[in-house]
Formats: C-alpha cells, sequence, structure tokens
C-alpha cells in the first residue's frame, strides 16, 4: 500500500510540471490587453513607467524564466551555494540583504555570496524586489545550504495582495460549495439509482431515467437561473426572502447553509443525473453475474445479497465517479459560481483571466492541481479498499 | 411416496418471452434416494441445468413459470415452497456448484468469509466460528495451507482451487443432495478427473445425493448410479448406468454413444456426430422432438409424441419403438464409415 501511495505522489510530478509548463506559455501568447495598462486604467503610460513596472513584476523577462521564478517560489525548499565573496553595496537593496549573485537553476539552487546569519535574510534578485529567505529553516551541509521557506505564489498584479491571501479567502467558499453538492450528490445520485435498479421498469425507474436524462441536457447556468427566479423572486414572499440575499450571508439574518442551498442544488444537477445512472447500470450488471446466483443458492435472503453482494461491486465505479467529481468541484465551478456571484475560486480565476492578473491565474491553477491529485489519489486508495484485485497490484493471476 | 428423497414429477418449466413460450422443461421425472449419484446428460440448451435451478426457485418469475408437475424433496413440494422456506433449504439440505468457478465466487469478499457464509445463516454460527470450519472444509476438499488461504480472495486462486472452494461451500452445511451443474466443463482435464474424485470421495464420507449435470457421457459413465438423459427439454431414458450405456433404448442415446470419440480412434476414422441441431424450444417439432434428426424415425413419429413409459423395471424411454423386439442400435450408422 505504501508502495503503492509513493508511486502515486511520484506521478504527481510530470503532470504538475506538464500543467504548469503549459499555463505558463499559453498565458504567454494569451492576446490582449497587457496586464499594466489595465492596472492603470484609462490613462496613458509613460513607456519608461511601464517598463520599471514590468521589471518590478518580472514581467520583462522571457516566460520560461517567469516559470523558473514561480517554481523557485513556490518551492519550499532551495539548494544554495554561497560563495564567499562579499556583495558589492547596492544602495537600492535595504541593509543586512544580500544580492543574489548566481543565475536561478531549474531545482532552485540559488548562488549567493556569503553564508548569511542565522534567521530572516532578504535577498533582491531584481531591482525593486525583495524575497525573505530561510525563513522556516537553515541547514548548512557541506558547502550547500538548504533554506526552508513558506511556498509563495507572488502578488496580484492588479491590486498587490498576496495571492495565497486572496486563495486563502476564496477556497473556503469553493470547498463549502463543492461539499454540499457531493452530499447531495450522494445522497439522491446513489439512492436514485439504487431505486430504479431495484425497481426496474417500474414508475420510479421511468421517472428516475426521465429526469436524469432531462438534468444531463440542462446546461447549468440555465438552471441557476430559472432557480433564482424561481426561490429568490416569484417565491420571494413564500421564501420569506432567503434566496433574495446575497450569496455570501453576509447580512447575517439566515444561517450560513441557507446561502448553499441553490449553487449547491445548481453544480449537482448533472453529476447527481450521472451518479444515478451508473448506479443503476452497475447494479443491474451486477445482479446478473454468477455470485449473485451463488449467493441465492446458498440461502440468504434477497435483502442480504443485494446490500451485501451485489452492493459492494456495483459501487466501485460509483465510488471512482462522485470522488473524481467531487476532485473536478474543488476546482472552482466556474459557471455555478459566476451565476450566484460566488465568491469561489473559480469565479477568481475566472475574473483574474478576463483582468490579466497572471499570478493570481497561476496560483489558482496550482491550488486546483494540488486538491485535483489528492482527490484521485484518495479516490485510487479507496478503490483499492473497495476491490481487492486492486489492492496486490493485479500481478496475481 | 415419501420414500425417495427427492421426487420429480412431470416438471414443467416454462419461460414467456417476447418471441413465444420456451419449454425449456417440458415433463421431467425421476426419482433420487439418500446416498445416490444421478447423472443428468444432454446437450446445451436441453433443459438440464434449467431443472436444477427450478427445484432450488433460482430461475426468476417472471419470465419462468412452473406451469405443472411437482418436485418433492422428503415428501415437501419444492415448487410450492414459499421464499423463506426454500431459503432454509438452499444452501443447507440441497447445495449447488456451478459451471463457471472463475465467475461464481465474489471477487471483493475473501474466500473463507464466503464459504462459511451458509453457517451463519442457517446454522446461526458467529462469522469467526464459520471461518473456522471453513479452514477445515477447505483441508477437506483438499486446498493446502488453509489456514492461511482461507484469508484469500478469489483472484488469488486458480481455477481449480476455485471450484475446491465452491464444493467446501456446499458441503459446509452437510447437506442431502449436492447439485453439481457441469462442475468441471471450465476446467483443464487434469483438473477435471481431480474434481470428480474429490466429489465422490466427500460423497462416500458423508453419504449425500449428488446430481451431475453434464454434457459429458464420460463422467457420467465413472460415477452415476442412474442416469436420466434429455432432449428438448424432456427426459428421453432413464435407468441405472448399465442398462444406459450397454443396453440402451432411444435412439438419441444411441447417437449419443456414437459421438464419443474413442481412444483407438486412427486419423482415418471420422467422428460420428448425431446429424442436425437441437430444436427451437419455442417450436419444438410436433410428435417426438428427436424424429427430424432421428434415422429411424418412422410416420408415427412425426404425428404423435411418444410417452415416457418404464419398459423394463427399473429402465424408462420415450420412443414409440423402444423395447420392440428387432429395434436395435444399427452397428454402422455414420455413412462412410467402417468401424
Amino acid at each position: 500500500m505504501f508502495q503503492y501511495i509513493s508511486r502515486r505522489v511520484l506521478q504527481f510530478i510530470p503532470v504538475f510540471l506538464g500543467v504548469t509548463l503549459l499555463l505558463f506559455l499559453t498565458a504567454n501568447y494569451l492576446p490582449g490587453a497587457d496586464p499594466i495598462q489595465l492596472k492603470m486604467g484609462e490613462k496613458a503610460i509613460d513607456p519608461a513607467t511601464k517598463a520599471r513596472l514590468l521589471k518590478n513584476l518580472g514581467l520583462d523577462r522571457p516566460w520560461y524564466a517567469q516559470y523558473v521564478d514561480y517554481l523557485s517560489a513556490l518551492s519550499p525548499v532551495h539548494v544554495v551555494y554561497y560563495d564567499g565573496t562579499t556583495p558589492e553595496a547596492d544602495p537600492k537593496v535595504p541593509a543586512g540583504a544580500l544580492k543574489q549573485t548566481g543565475t536561478v537553476a531549474l531545482i532552485i539552487p540559488r548562488i549567493a555570496s556569503e553564508v548569511p546569519p542565522k534567521g530572516v535574510t532578504t535577498i533582491s534578485p531584481r531591482e525593486g524586489m525583495t524575497y525573505t529567505r530561510g525563513e522556516v529553516a537553515r541547514w548548512a551541509i557541506g558547502g550547500l545550504t538548504l533554506e526552508f521557506d513558506p511556498p509563495d505564489l507572488g502578488t496580484s498584479i492588479y491590486n498587490g495582495r498576496k495571492v495565497l491571501d486572496i486563495l486563502g479567502e476564496t477556497y473556503p467558499y469553493t470547498v463549502k460549495l463543492a461539499l454540499s453538492a457531493i452530499i447531495l450528490e450522494i445522497i439522491f445520485g446513489i439512492g436514485a439509482g439504487i431505486v430504479s435498479a431495484i425497481k426496474k421498469n417500474s414508475f420510479w425507474d421511468v421517472l428516475v431515467t426521465l429526469s436524469t436524462s432531462i438534468l444531463v441536457a440542462l446546461p447549468v447556468f440555465w438552471l441557476g437561473i430559472m432557480l433564482q427566479y424561481t426561490f429568490a423572486i416569484w417565491l420571494k414572499d413564500a421564501t420569506g426572502g432567503a434566496f433574495y440575499l446575497p450569496a455570501t450571508g453576509a447580512s447575517g439574518e439566515f444561517a450560513d447553509w441557507v446561502y448553499l442551498i441553490l449553487p449547491s442544488i445548481t453544480l449537482a444537477s448533472v453529476s447527481t443525473a450521472y451518479a444515478a445512472r451508473i448506479m443503476r447500470s452497475q447494479l443491474l450488471e451486477v445482479t446478473g453475474q454468477d455470485y449473485i446466483r451463488t449467493a441465492y443458492a446458498k440461502g440468504l435472503p434477497a435483502r442480504k445479497v443485494l446490500w451485501g453482494h451485489a452492493m459492494k461491486n456495483a459501487l466501485i465505479p460509483v465510488v471512482t465517479f462522485i470522488g473524481l467529481d467531487f476532485g473536478g468541484m474543488l476546482s472552482g465551478a466556474i459557471l455555478t459560481e459566476s451565476v450566484f456571484n460566488w465568491p469561489g475560486v473559480g469565479y477568481t480565476i475566472f475574473r483574474a483571466i478576463v483582468g490579466r492578473d497572471f499570478p493570481i491565474v497561476y496560483g489558482g491553477v496550482t491550488i486546483i492541481l494540488f486538491a485535483v491529485m489528492f482527490m484521485n489519489l484518495l479516490v485510487d486508495i479507496s478503490y483499492a479498499f473497495l476491490d481487492p484485485r486492486i489492492r496486490f497490484g493485479g500481478g496475481e493471476s | 411416496m415419501a420414500d425417495h428423497l427427492l421426487e420429480v414429477n412431470d416438471l414443467r418449466m416454462h419461460f414467456y418471452t417476447r418471441d413465444g413460450i420456451v419449454k425449456a422443461v417440458d415433463g421431467v421425472s425421476y426419482t433420487l434416494d439418500k446416498g445416490e449419484t444421478l447423472g443428468v446428460v444432454g446437450e446445451s440448451g436441453s433443459g438440464k441445468s434449467v431443472h436444477a435451478l427450478t427445484m432450488m426457485q433460482l430461475i426468476p418469475m417472471p419470465p419462468g413459470k412452473v406451469v405443472g408437475g411437482d418436485v418433492l424433496f422428503k415428501g415437501r413440494s419444492l415448487v410450492k415452497m414459499k421464499d423463506e422456506e426454500i431459503r432454509k433449504i438452499r444452501g443447507n439440505e440441497i447445495t449447488m456448484i456451478f459451471q463457471d468457478p472463475m465467475t461464481s465466487l465474489n471477487p471483493v469478499y475473501r474466500i473463507g468469509r464466503q464459504i462459511g457464509e451458509p453457517l451463519v445463516i442457517h446454522k446461526g454460527m458467529s462469522r469467526a466460528d464459520a471461518e473456522k470450519r471453513a479452514i477445515e472444509l477447505l483441508r477437506l476438499v483438499g486446498i493446502p495451507n488453509p489456514e492461511d488461504r482461507v484469508r484469500d480472495y478469489p483472484h488469488q486462486f486458480s481455477g481449480g482451487m476455485r471450484q475446491r472452494a465452491m464444493i467446501a461451500m456446499a458441503l459446509a452445511c452437510d447437506p442431502d443432495i449436492l447439485i453439481a451443474d457441469e462442475p468441471t466443463t471450465a476446467l483443464d482435464v487434469t483438473i477435471q478427473a481431480q474434481i470428480i474424485e474429490l466429489m465422490l470421495e466427500i460423497q462416500k464420507r458423508t453419504g449425500n445425493a449428488i446430481i451431475m449435470i453434464t454434457h459429458d457421457l464420460g463422467v457420467v459413465a465413472d460415477i452415476a448410479d442412474r442416469i436420466l438423459v434429455m432432449y428438448a427439454g424432456r427426459p428421453v431414458e432413464f435407468g441405472t448406468t448399465d442398462e444406459v450405456f450397454y443396453r440402451p433404448l432411444h435412439p438419441y442415446t444411441w447417437g449419443l454413444m456414437d459421438s464419443i470419440p474413442a481412444h483407438d480412434m486412427t486419423e482415418k476414422s471420422e467422428l460420428c456426430p448425431i446429424k442436425g441441431q437441437p430444436p427451437s424450444l419455442i417450436d419444438v417439432p410436433a410428435g417426438c422432438a428427436f424424429s427430424p434428426r432421428c434415422p429411424y424415425a418412422k410416420e408415427r413419429c412425426f404425428k404423435e409424441e411418444p410417452p415416457f413409459r418404464t419398459i423394463d423395471g427399473t429402465h424408462a424411454a420415450s420412443c414409440h419403438f423402444a423395447g420392440d423386439v428387432g429395434f436395435t442400435h444399427a452397428e454402422v450408422t455414420c455413412a462412410g464409415v467402417s468401424a
């Protein structure tokens, strides 16, 4: 099991590098207004000022250098080689700070002139830009020094706030929405699928089959708008105006979960329909298997055959689907969040793309990448618990 | 009447499908006594498996329906039993093993748990006690290191071992009747013999009756006390193994005997199959179901369904001419073959 998990964690590295590299590449060729212009508004910019701003933001460098900067800032560990020479005095760098003299390589070793004193050291890789290094710890190993820092995702171009702070505020909203949507999906998707399979060809089965077909076909944003219209406007008096209020629940008039109802129904709609269909078809397929006949031949009552022998087998693909779907929800539901003005990470990234606020886009995608990969790992582990054939690596006959 | 352990009387099971009524079992009768082995022989679709599943009420109804006849087990009707009554018999007094051991075990549960399950249901054992008993059962069916293997999953067992595990499961509650539905068909030839031997060995020890359903005459020749030959859902011939093998009465049985490849065949000798195909069970030929393929058929055979009648003591057959003087198996029925 440990080997299995560590293999999966290692697989994450190429996926992470591939996705982020692609992200930087596409962002570099994204057409549209440049971020400086967007930041400055309608005012004409003096070319010298613009150049200075670009330089301060690191945007004057080629995209691959920016990519390395990003990796360097994100990495919690840095290998630094201090060469022992005294740095030249640089009036722009604050007193006590070190000036970086070497280039930045991919595994992020940095070369600086002298081993700094214990504790925080500020370095300035570029004019106008300072970093603190060795915030968490600093270990000297041989001639090299290992520095540990909290991962950094840079600052927003638009308002200069730290990207991690911005995501720290928005991500809980995404998690809350995803959790409530996934609970709906588990209860109603699996429930409807089971009822539909057990009462095959009955009224309930037809109802489930028909309504899931409709749900799959409905655009999410349309469903969201219709729900808003129905409950917030048309039934405003009947619902006491509960759904009329902003999604953040800022007014405090209703409990927080009230504001989650409509967005989570909207977000869960399509996947609940899929989950129900998968559950139904899996259960029907499993109940036709030979081992179910064996279970009946043992004298087990139908109820025990269903819940004991059929369900565990039928649930395997459903768990996979719901787990992966949860990973998808954790990456922010741009449509649902936009329709409900839900301040989650999807909406934040969407606005950052429009505003060319690249650090937020990069940072947001990074967080999502970790969340999705973590969910996939959880799914695979749960799969191994449900299906013993996976647990042993599948090497046996 | 209640002398026999199992008494099948004119059992008829039909399936009502969109294409028509499938007469899967159409008037099967026989008796089975304690400790006896009955071989049920027939081609695919002859109703041999369905008749066993019908007795156990393992046929989904609808589309299946018992339209006539009865099965008495210790004097009680199996086909008329309520679900909770038959459940106490299934896996307890009458147990079954199936053709494909690869798919007959649940892949997500350990072998020990699956073998012990009948004991938990029928004998009220705790799961831990049932698992201990499962180790003994695995040892009984010849699984090495049963203490370790009991914690294995089915995919860690080979085909032969899985069938042994199925037998262990079927024996858990010490049944009166073990129904084996083509238990060796999916196995290697060498394993087949081992499985058959194992079943006989256990029968000697426990005295259970066996119903061995197979299309392989070779299997039943070795082990059966009596043989029922089925064709198109109907019984064709029923008698002791000696009677059926040495004095067969029905042309279909003759044909089956001829189609067994002999070990002394040369490359020049041909196999001698029964010509034609088994009939559709929706549209069974009028008269004798075998008449279109029967080289001895006369006009009467195409019009009149022959009754299943006792010809000679324990030996019964459904042929108008069975037992007639001079109506015997011709030495050469295969064209162009000189034996």
